[in-house]
């Protein structure tokens, strides 16, 4: 499996959001509002992150009254061991979702 | 008679969800689960106005993707294509300069001046294309490329202020516009694009 080159601190803020807790799905609107990116910079990184086998997907069971179910992420082990190392190695960037900011 | 608060909800809603659509089929190929993750996320943002800021995200982000997923792609032209793209840009332009360069004599030296080096891009985008696409050497320096675009920009704008001093324009005057100015800056643009890729990869024979 390759190694991430690097990340950015957009991508930085979305491991620190999903490694709060590592084995918990999350629907892409939550990782959003937690992290501070708009869909346009997270959706990107999402399938950046499944495409290098970090990031695992699934949907959710369906839900009644006839809307769609939704996709859910979470790291894979090797993304929640990356995760660790790589935010222990710039835990001087401390982003936070006021420092990401709003990116589209 | 204006529009209710519920039908402008509506509206933007239904924006939403046509720009979460447009943005999963914008994206490319393999990107199939995504386009669906959009479009069933979108339903569940319960404001409109959040659901639309989440579409115009998505529509960025398929375009993201479907540009990146172009400029890696593999495509290759025949060599025989490549050459008679590059004659069309830059041919129309060599024998301006020529023309000046045999005239240089009778047009004042401010215009003779103006005139070459707005005619020049010709026979340099001739050479260029020479260079990459028949010796297959693609590579070009960062002075090159920054000699190329500069000279390239002033011919468009040389061409166009001579067009807009004409006054009232002729029927076919985009016809020579199109020829001298917008021809050798896709062929510039071409040429500059070719020279990223590999040695051996610009064209398909």
């Amino acid at each position: 499996m390759d190694h991430p080159l690097r990340f950015s601190k957009q991508t930085f803020a979305l491991l620190a959001v999903l490694m709060e807790q590592p084995r918990k799905w999350r629907h892409g609107y939550d990782l959003s509002k937690g992290t501070g990116l708009k869909s346009g910079t997270l959706y990107p990184i999402l399938m950046r992150l499944g495409d290098r086998g970090l990031l695992e997907s699934k949907w959710e069971a369906p839900l009644e009254g006839g809307r769609p179910p939704r996709h859910m992420y979470r790291l894979t082990a090797s993304g929640v061991a990356i995760a660790k190392e790589w935010l222990a190695a710039n835990s001087s960037w401390g982003v936070s979702k006021d420092t990401v900011g709003n990116h589209t | 008679m204006g529009i209710t608060r519920e039908q402008g909800n509506a509206v933007i809603r239904n924006l939403a969800v046509q720009l979460v659509a447009h943005a999963g089929k914008v994206l490319p190929r393999g990107r199939e689960e995504w386009a669906r993750a959009m479009n069933h996320e979108v339903q569940h943002i319960s404001g409109n106005h959040a659901a639309l800021g989440w579409a115009l995200g998505c529509v960025v982000a398929s375009y993201t993707e479907r540009l990146k997923a172009m400029s890696g792609s593999d495509v290759r032209i025949s060599r025989w294509v490549l050459v008679l793209e590059m004659l069309c840009c830059f041919i129309p332009l060599t024998f301006l300069f020529i023309e000046t360069v045999v005239n240089f004599g009778r047009l004042g030296w401010r215009i003779a001046i103006v005139a070459l080096t707005a005619t020049m891009i010709g026979p340099l985008g001739l050479l260029t294309a020479f260079k990459i696409v028949v010796l297959n050497r693609p590579s070009l320096t960062k002075l090159a490329t920054v000699a190329l675009c500069t000279i390239t920009a002033w011919t468009a704008v040389v061409v166009s202020l001579y067009d807009l001093s004409q006054g009232k324009p002729n029927a076919d005057w985009w016809q020579s516009f199109v020829l001298i100015a917008v021809l050798p800056v896709l062929g510039i643009a071409h040429l500059l694009y070719l020279a990223r890729r590999p040695a051996g990869s610009v064209a398909a024979t």
